[in-house]
């Protein structure tokens, strides 16, 4: 395959999981301060919003526009963050590698765009935030399911879901650090800790978790096992373990005539074995395990850029 | 149920229209998809056609139009449910007629760059040929592979009012629309099944694999699977849609100048494997961004050191470089006698009579007559710079005259064709109206034969009373059914 055009794929991957996330992020934090426990601030979940998208926003102001920021993470084209950038970035990739995709596929991506890009604007700034997002995660799923249903599972298929599982981990912890960082504030303005397990419960529902998480612990607190169950759950989809043993038997996929084959084998090996043989007592600061994470996944995005893109 | 009425159809008197008598009604060929239309009523009509928008919009099948804000806005080539219908009768003396006409110009294109017997037999003016901005004097002495120089040429053909049809133009660079015409048949089909069940259409859809036979057929190594790949200028050319459209249906690799590299004269595409050789590029960027190294120095599209591959035999490319001087608007005048010169017989489609202005009897013919003439620059495509001359203003027609005078080399003249009407639908004012159309057929020429897609590329001109078809100039297109039994 063209160098250029794994690069693409491998973008096209991310830029997809990247739309998923942001879109999933921003509808339970925004709903979440009408549900929250003594009514959580608003500005405090506009924050936690920019913070994590990382929306450009002056956020020392005490007038936070509501609608303003809701419209740069949504759909502004200007903003790199925002979810209308993610979707275009998705699309242009999936354009310039088209003859790699099966029909059925481009079309499904061409059609995101499409959605995203003929939304209106004062529709879902001021009542369309919940339809849009819910749209988003519909078509990302979608999509999703056509990359594993009509792509032979090799060098193409693989290459697309190496992105979508390194931005899948990437975003699980930015997560974790961006709730982390709420959690901190919350403490620090002496909030009171039900406000505080709360974020934890936020936490979950942004991961997809909530629900299946309620099942698997039966009523046990939050805090105290939500960490556990994102961190190290071995067949749970949106676990740090399980997205970390499907990017090492992605590896496995690439065809060994590549020539970053052995390499790309060994460093994701060792990464998955890493976080499997942790324990949670071992994780010790939740936030720096999470920075070291982020920082073994930058290192495996530059291993598969040099090795198969440069 | 309320029915489509064909009725208060507007017939252009001088026009001979393809669907419509104005006085036996709907002729035999079209009686059947128009009775299927009137049996659809209005409201399914519309629906059919919302439908078909929508799956075109949906494949992306569009071209960005950029406003003041940069932003583009995704508009597709617009598409005429009621397809043109050609009888295979007809359609037979087409066929042969582009054949004939490919195989005498690409006969011309090599004698040109190598013996020149043409020229030393004046048939063909040496200087008009040498003046081509599109003559490549680095071809002189070269032989393509096969001597094929037209792997893949786009004439373009108009019906006029004496019903027969013409040569407008050759296009034997880069001819573009045939993923149109494949994706038009598709989309169809998608919608409209039951008109497909009941007629018997020469396929389109076997235009991929007779391309990369074609494509096989010229390779420089004798493989089994020689290395075919599509090069494109990239994502932001206007034709992009097709080239990936062309590329997935071959399978081949869609390159762009940066994923190839020249070594020691042969080239190669970067890949995830590694460097691998490649034996044909069919290019669709042009000749003068090819190679920064004997064109354009300023090209980021090409590949350095490409034309030395393609000399020595290494590597080919199609079309070959250098063709542009044979679909020079002043040359295309000359394809009769070529066509006399090198096989001996009579055109069997005529060429619409041109007036080549640098000559100056022609000159003082179209000087003289100018208001009923239609002047056109011997190297522009898509349209442009055509001007009807008896849609001008006076000044207007001034200014024309001062052009062709101060650079009678860079124009012809023609007489004012009466392109054929088709019937259309005009979304707009929902009803059924004549609009005039042409014919882009596409052949290939390979080492053993040649073929040529049944049917081809119908454009239609959707201003009213237009004459210009392009898609640049706020042209459609039609489905082209050639039938069977017909």
């Amino acid at each position: 395959m063209l160098s250029r055009v794994a690069n693409n794929l491998y973008w096209m991957g991310r830029y997809l999981e990247r739309s998923e996330h942001l879109a999933r992020y921003t509808k339970v934090q925004y709903f979440s301060m009408y549900d929250a426990p003594n009514l959580q601030n608003k500005n405090f979940t506009l924050r936690s919003i920019i913070h994590m998208t990382g929306i450009e926003y002056d956020t020392q102001t005490d007038h936070l526009d509501e609608q303003d920021i809701i419209l740069k993470v949504g759909l502004d084209p200007a903003s790199s963050a925002s979810i209308y950038t993610s979707v275009f970035n998705t699309r242009e990739n999936a354009r310039s590698s088209k003859n790699m995709l099966s029909e059925e596929l481009w079309e499904m991506v061409n059609t995101y765009y499409r959605f995203v890009q003929s939304f209106p604007d004062t529709y879902f700034k001021t009542r369309g935030l919940y339809e849009f997002t819910q749209e988003v995660n519909r078509h990302c799923y979608s999509i999703k399911s056509c990359i594993n249903q009509t792509l032979i599972h090799e060098f193409v298929w693989a290459i697309i879901n190496l992105g979508i599982y390194i931005e899948r981990i990437i975003q699980i912890l930015r997560t974790i650090r961006s709730k982390l960082t709420d959690i901190e504030i919350l403490s620090q303005t002496s909030q009171n800790g039900v406000l505080q397990e709360y974020q934890w419960t936020t936490t979950l529902k942004i991961l997809n978790a909530f629900d299946i998480y309620k099942r698997y612990y039966k009523n046990q607190n939050a805090a105290e096992t939500s960490s556990d169950f994102i961190l190290f759950h071995r067949t749970f989809p949106w676990s740090i373990l399980y997205n970390l043993r499907k990017i090492y038997s992605l590896a496995d996929r690439i065809p060994n005539w590549e020539s970053g084959h052995e390499k790309l084998i060994f460093f994701t090996g060792k990464l998955y074995n890493k976080v499997k043989y942790t324990t949670s007592v071992e994780v010790g600061d939740l936030k720096v395990f999470c920075e070291e994470l982020l920082i073994d996944l930058n290192n495996l995005n530059e291993l598969v850029t040099e090795e198969f893109f440069e | 149920m309320e029915q489509i009425i064909f009725d208060n159809y507007n017939f252009r008197p001088n026009f001979i229209d393809e669907v419509m008598c104005p006085k036996e009604g709907v002729k035999s060929l079209y009686k059947d998809i128009l009775n299927t239309f009137e049996s659809l009523g209005p409201l399914d009509f519309q629906r059919l056609n919302d439908s078909i928008k929508l799956s075109f919009l949906n494949l992306g099948i569009t071209y960005a139009v950029y406003g003041e804000d940069n932003v583009g806005v995704e508009k597709i080539f617009p598409f005429d449910l009621i397809p043109r219908i050609i009888s295979l009768k007809e359609w037979e003396i087409i066929e042969k007629g582009v054949i004939q006409r490919n195989n005498a110009i690409n006969l011309f294109i090599n004698d040109v760059y190598n013996k020149q017997s043409i020229i030393k037999d004046k048939i063909v003016p040496l200087d008009l040929i040498e003046s081509s901005k599109n003559f490549i004097p680095q071809m002189r002495g070269f032989t393509p592979i096969q001597g094929i120089h037209t792997h893949i040429s786009g004439t373009d053909l108009i019906r006029h009012s004496d019903g027969k049809f013409y040569v407008l133009e050759d296009n034997l660079r880069n001819p573009s629309g045939v993923s149109y015409v494949m994706m038009n048949r598709k989309i169809m089909h998608r919608s409209f099944t039951s008109i497909y069940k009941s007629k018997e259409i020469l396929p389109v859809s076997d235009y991929s694999d007779e391309l990369l036979k074609m494509m096989h057929s010229v390779a420089v190594t004798k493989v089994e699977n020689p290395n075919c790949v599509l090069l494109t200028p990239g994502q932001f050319n206007s034709a992009y849609y097709e080239h990936s459209f062309l590329a997935q249906e071959m399978g081949i690799e869609l390159v762009q100048g940066d994923d190839l590299f020249v070594d020691n004269d042969f080239v190669y595409m970067k890949t995830t494997a590694g460097p691998i050789r490649v034996d044909v590029i069919y290019r669709r960027i042009d000749d003068h961004f090819l190679d920064p190294e004997i064109f354009n120095k300023e090209s980021l599209l090409g590949v350095s050191g490409l034309m030395n591959c393609y000399f020595k035999g290494n590597v080919n490319i199609i079309n070959a470089p250098g063709n542009g001087f044979a679909d020079d608007k002043a040359i295309c005048a000359y394809v009769p006698k070529i066509i006399k010169y090198y096989l001996g017989e009579d055109p069997i489609i005529d060429n619409v009579p041109t007036y080549i202005c640098r000559d100056p009897k022609d000159l003082q013919y179209v000087l003289e007559n100018l208001a009923k003439l239609v002047i056109k620059p011997v190297d522009m495509a898509g349209g442009y710079g055509v001007m009807i001359c008896d849609q001008l203003s006076e000044e207007e027609l001034g200014v024309v005259r001062a052009n062709v005078m101060e650079n009678p080399r860079q124009y012809i003249a023609q007489p004012k064709m009466y392109l054929s009407t088709h019937m259309t639908y005009i979304e707009e004012e929902k009803k059924f109206a004549a609009r005039h159309i042409d014919l882009r057929t596409f052949a290939l020429m390979s080492g053993e034969d040649t073929y040529v897609l049944p049917g081809g590329l119908t454009r239609v001109a959707l201003k009213e009373n237009s004459l210009i078809v392009n898609s640049s100039q706020g042209g459609g297109s039609k489905d082209t059914w050639v039938l069977k039994n017909s």
